[in-house]
Formats: structure tokens, C-alpha cells, sequence
């Protein structure tokens, strides 16, 4: 009685072991910084104001304004982030006031409320959007430039400014 | 103990925290440039008010008194001319002389510019004008809006000016010089 017993036992651990399983884990990590990418078209303009009438009509109106939607700007970043533009002031005839060059951002979101409109550019950035937590994808920010005149100052010849559109996202 | 303690919170900190505020201290930044170019031509613009004036001098009245006078005065700062421009200027004026019942001369027609600047040729008190142009204001840099107030006075004389309408058309060009 005591023998059978004993095979019985044996056989059932034989069963036991014929199945077997492990476990490795395997861990994946990925860093992702803050990115940030500013994109431009059309970023050059250009406008002669001639003697087919286009001058006196600028100027009697106080201003000349360029084509809608240029440049446009693409901004995309995975974050928080701020767009601020600077103006290097023009190149002329004269020294031209830096506020005389004025900027609109059309964008439909996040743009700040002072560039709904018209506003006077500056050697300094100024924001022109900024937008918290959530990131953004080819959030288009269509810009448009208006340029004063007058006629006491605008002498005849060529006004040129190069403006900076910075893109940085919020430190978390 | 409690140094110890605390050496080892010190190390928690610099080994774990530390790394994690860099990562998420870095940001990123992008730039795009762009150019805006304005060409500014030789520009300017004339406007004219009042350019339409008339007097008829009436017989026992105020015929006799500008008669006697030796000419008729017409009101004040009408035609007033409105000058823009963005470099040096001119304005000149010219008449076409009269039409009526016989030649009077053109240069029975006088103006002044009451203009408070620029005024030029002797024009700030009254001139004979002629059939060809004779510049009345002039400055060498640009102008916004500034008015010259005009008059005109009609020279008359009893052996000459017989009873009919005289009219002359005057004509202001304002024009830009220079480079």
C-alpha cells in the first residue's frame, strides 16, 4: 500500500514539469525635449509707390498697406510657446521712425489681442501669440504690413526693414 | 543619526530631482526673417477750395467806388490751394487771359498768397499774372497740407472796361524738383 502510493506521487510531478514559462521585462524610455518650428513664406515683400497716382493716393490716405497673408507663418511645437516679432528698423534716405512699419497677424487663435490690428513694430520683441500646455501643428498666422507715410518726411527712395519672428516654447 | 539623514535626503536630491528640472528646463527656439521693401517716388498733391469766384459791380454803387479805385477786390483767401509734397516743390500759376467784350489784357487780372510760408516771386502781395507761368510759392523739402490762401483783384478802367462779363480761367500746376 505504501509502494502505490509512492508511484502515484512521482507521476504527478513528471506532469507538472512538462510545462514551463518566464518573464524578462524589457523597459523603453524616450526623452522629449521642447521643439519648436517656425515656418515662413512669402516673406519677402515689395511695393513702389510710382507716379501712376498709387503715390499721392498713399500718401494722402497716410499709409500704404501690402498684400493680405504675407508672409504667412507656420507655427508648430509641442508645448507651450510665445511668437514674438522685432523690427530692425529701415534703411533709407532718412532715418525712418521703426514705428512707422506695422504689423497684423490674421491668425484666428491664440494671436494677442494688440495684433488683431495694426500695431507699430519696435527694435524690442513684442508678443504677437502665446498659448499655454498644449502643443500646436502648422497653426498658420497669416501677417500683413502697413507702412505710414508722410509727405513732410518721405523723401523719394528706397525703404527697406528686416523683421524677426521668433517662435520659443514655455519652460515647463 | 540625523546628519546622516539628512546627507542622504541631499543625495536623493541631486542624483534624482536634478536631471529631471534640467530636461524640463530646456526650451527651443526657432527664427524667420523677413524683408519688407517700400520704393517712395516722387509725390505730391493739389487741392483747390473756392475755385469759383464772381463779382458783378453794380451801376450808382459799387461800380463807381472800384471805378474810382482803379480795380475790384475779390473776396478773401478764394481759391485757397492745399499743397503736399515729399520732396522740393513749385507751384505756379498762369492765366488764359480774358474772354468778355474786348481783349482786356491778362494782366489786369492780379493775385496775392496770403500763404504763411513758402510764398515766392514777389507773390505775397498782389502780382499781374501773364499767359505764361510764373511760380508763386516754392520750397526744397516736403510739405503736408499747407495752405495758400489766395486773392484776386481785377484792375479797371473807365476808358477801357466797357459793360460786359469777363472771364479768365486760371491754372495752378504744383509740381516736384529736384533729385
Amino acid at each position: 500500500m505504501l509502494c502505490a502510493s509512492t508511484n502515484l506521487l512521482m507521476v504527478r510531478t513528471v506532469a507538472d514539469a512538462a510545462s514551463d514559462s518566464e518573464n524578462q521585462a524589457s523597459q523603453v524610455a524616450l526623452t522629449i525635449p521642447a521643439g519648436a518650428y517656425l515656418n515662413i513664406i512669402d516673406d519677402s515683400v515689395f511695393k513702389s509707390l510710382g507716379e501712376d497716382g498709387s503715390a499721392e493716393q498713399a500718401f494722402d490716405a497716410g499709409y500704404v498697406e501690402f498684400d493680405a497673408g504675407k508672409p504667412t507663418l507656420f507655427v508648430s511645437s509641442n508645448t507651450g510657446l510665445m511668437l514674438f516679432v522685432k523690427s530692425s528698423g529701415f534703411t533709407g534716405p532718412y532715418p525712418k521712425a521703426t514705428a512707422d512699419l506695422m504689423l497684423k497677424d490674421a491668425g484666428s487663435q491664440h494671436v494677442n489681442g494688440m495684433f488683431r490690428q495694426y500695431r507699430s513694430l519696435s527694435a524690442q520683441e513684442q508678443r504677437i501669440t502665446r498659448h499655454y500646455s498644449e502643443g500646436v501643428k502648422n497653426e498658420e498666422h497669416p501677417c500683413q504690413y502697413k507702412i505710414l507715410l508722410d509727405y513732410a518726411k518721405d523723401i523719394p527712395g528706397t525703404y527697406e526693414a528686416t523683421v524677426i519672428f521668433t517662435l520659443s516654447t514655455l519652460a515647463i | 543619526m540625523k546628519k546622516r539623514q539628512l546627507i542622504l535626503i541631499l543625495c536623493f536630491t541631486v542624483v534624482f530631482l536634478a536631471p529631471c528640472v534640467c530636461i524640463y528646463a530646456v526650451h527651443d527656439s526657432d527664427k524667420a526673417v523677413s524683408t519688407v521693401t517700400l520704393i517712395i517716388k516722387p509725390a505730391c498733391h493739389l487741392t483747390i477750395a473756392d475755385e469759383a469766384v464772381s463779382e458783378t459791380l453794380i451801376k450808382d454803387s459799387s461800380a463807381e467806388g472800384a471805378f474810382d479805385a482803379g480795380y475790384v477786390e475779390f473776396e478773401l483767401n478764394k481759391p485757397t490751394l492745399q499743397v503736399s509734397s515729399n520732396q522740393s516743390w513749385k507751384l505756379s500759376v498762369k492765366s488764359s487771359g480774358f474772354s468778355g467784350p474786348y481783349s482786356k489784357e491778362s494782366t489786369d487780372l492780379m493775385l496775392k498768397n496770403d500763404g504763411a510760408a513758402h510764398v515766392s516771386n514777389g507773390f505775397s502781395d498782389y502780382k499781374a499774372l501773364s499767359t505764361s507761368e510764373q511760380e508763386i510759392a516754392s520750397y526744397d523739402k516736403g510739405v503736408k497740407h499747407e495752405d495758400h490762401p489766395c486773392q484776386y483783384k481785377i484792375l479797371l478802367d473807365y476808358e477801357n472796361d466797357i459793360p460786359g462779363e469777363y472771364t479768365a480761367t486760371v491754372t495752378y500746376t504744383l509740381s516736384t524738383s529736384g533729385a
